[in-house]
């Protein structure tokens, strides 16, 4: 590694901090009133879940969506659970959802701890394709996933439904316990990528439940120090001694299908030489019918619609999948790498 | 359950014959789950994790109950219900077998 590079660790906190601009609007279909609410700017962190980035957004919406949706959702009332960053003070711009917030908030303080999982169960659809976005996977994978070859559209258009949950496209989401589950899917995937590291369960089942809250926390937050005083920890080879990294935990998604995930050691050996892994040798392994390798050996993709994308990014097929994995997972230590051919 | 669902054949890539090719899942009770007489069964590499839920969802008669069922891989994590079972076992597999421990609680947080 050259001294020039900068450190891992500065790339992530920067990774962290980018952000991306959404614009949330109420589906019709979800509207309980007769005034449509207006639309919601603001951004979402990439590195968190589009639930809890668009939480204070969909808790305001909510109460535009019919009252029999309320009391699906198990405390009844919609209940403020936090004082908001970007809460109702600042954008006073309607009179009733104050009235319907207010009347929640005098609820009893048991009610109170309870208002996280009294979050209503809720989906999210891109505008442009109309494709339902998956609670499970991050905010800024979702979005690399519908980049349009014609152009990049910020901010990027939501719609919040409330109603017709699409069971077939998205994983089950439970009344009452929406943010256990979006939590406990993180924490899962968190545990699935260090068995992958380690080779064994070990270093994920010495995790105490304090872990994995504070982890949760700095997502929740957008919170990089936070999260890098915990994974210091967890993902050991940020001092650059790769040794101990069994397998890389890679995802792999082309364009909208289901993941693919297969066991990638940083380095393939040969004899006695170990040669590191690049992005162009993942992905020509991974996807043979989308990638092929050139006459003097480069790999390129077949098709020149093809793009693909890490955290954002359009790295070259010649860069180190370790690099990229040291400096652009996601929380949850997967690499993710988005393919698209459309 | 045997059903190879070929239409995704070729999303399995890597030259495998991913149509005919099967995954050995072996079923752990822990806890007071229900045990099973047979424990290992085969099932498609293409399909989704999430079939392997119904299938044992299924043979323990809890389908349509409502009465949770937690799986994990290795006495470890709970896979994705999107992941495919041929990436499990290549990725977590104990001798070949893709070990799936199933409890009526929540068992490994």
């Amino acid at each position: 590694m050259t001294t020039e590079a900068p450190s891992s660790d500065l790339v992530r906190s920067q990774n962290w901090s980018g952000s991306i601009p959404v614009v949330l609007t109420l589906a019709p279909n979800s509207l309980g009133t007769t005034m449509m609410p207006h639309p919601i700017h603001l951004l979402v962190p990439r590195g968190t879940f589009l639930h809890v980035g668009l939480r204070s957004a969909i808790q305001r919406l909510h109460k535009f969506a019919p009252a029999t949706i309320s009391l699906l959702s198990s405390g009844g009332m919609l209940k403020r659970n936090e004082p908001e960053p970007q809460g109702d003070d600042d954008e006073d711009d309607n009179e009733k959802t104050n009235g319907v917030t207010n009347a929640g908030a005098k609820n009893s303080k048991s009610q109170q701890l309870q208002s996280k999982d009294s979050f209503p169960v809720c989906w999210l659809e891109d505008e442009e394709t109309q494709l339902p976005l998956r609670w499970h996977l991050f905010a800024g994978v979702l979005f690399d996933m519908m980049e349009t070859s014609k152009r990049q559209s910020i901010p990027w258009k939501i719609r919040l439904h409330f109603f017709n949950y699409p069971s077939s496209q998205l994983l089950p989401m439970e009344a009452d316990e929406v943010w256990t589950t979006i939590e406990r899917s993180f924490k899962n995937s968190l545990k699935q990528a260090l068995f992958l590291q380690y080779g064994s369960s070990r270093i994920a089942m010495n995790m105490t439940r304090q872990t994995h809250q504070r982890l949760w926390d700095s997502i929740e937050s957008a919170n990089y120090k936070l999260y890098q005083q915990i994974n210091v920890d967890l993902q050991a080879t940020n001092d650059g001694n790769n040794t101990s990294v069994q397998l890389l935990p890679i995802r792999v998604f082309l364009d909208s299908k289901p993941p693919i995930q297969r066991p990638c050691p940083a380095a393939a050996t040969e004899g006695e030489t170990a040669t590191l892994t690049t992005l162009g040798d993942l992905l020509l392994g991974w996807l043979p019918e989308v990638f092929q390798k050139t006459a003097d050996g480069d790999v390129e993709p077949n098709s020149p619609s093809c793009r693909w994308f890490v955290a954002g990014m359009h790295p070259p097929l010649s860069t180190l999948v370790l690099e990229l994995w040291e400096n652009l997972c996601h929380p949850d230590h997967f690499l993710y790498i988005v393919v698209l051919t459309r | 359950m045997s059903d190879p669902s070929s239409e995704n054949a070729n999303t399995n890539g890597q030259g495998n014959p991913a149509a005919e090719e099967k995954v050995k899942v072996h079923f752990v009770a822990v806890g007071s789950a229900p045990m099973m007489k047979k424990t290992k069964f085969q099932i498609g590499a293409d399909q989704r994790f999430s079939s392997v839920i119904t299938f044992l969802r299924k043979i323990l008669k809890l389908s349509g109950t409502g009465s949770s069922l937690f799986l994990y891989c290795n006495s470890a994590f709970a896979p994705g219900p999107d992941e495919c079972v041929g990436d499990l076992r290549d990725c977590f597999n104990v001798r070949g077998e893709l070990v799936i421990n199933y409890s009526l609680q929540e068992a490994w947080g």
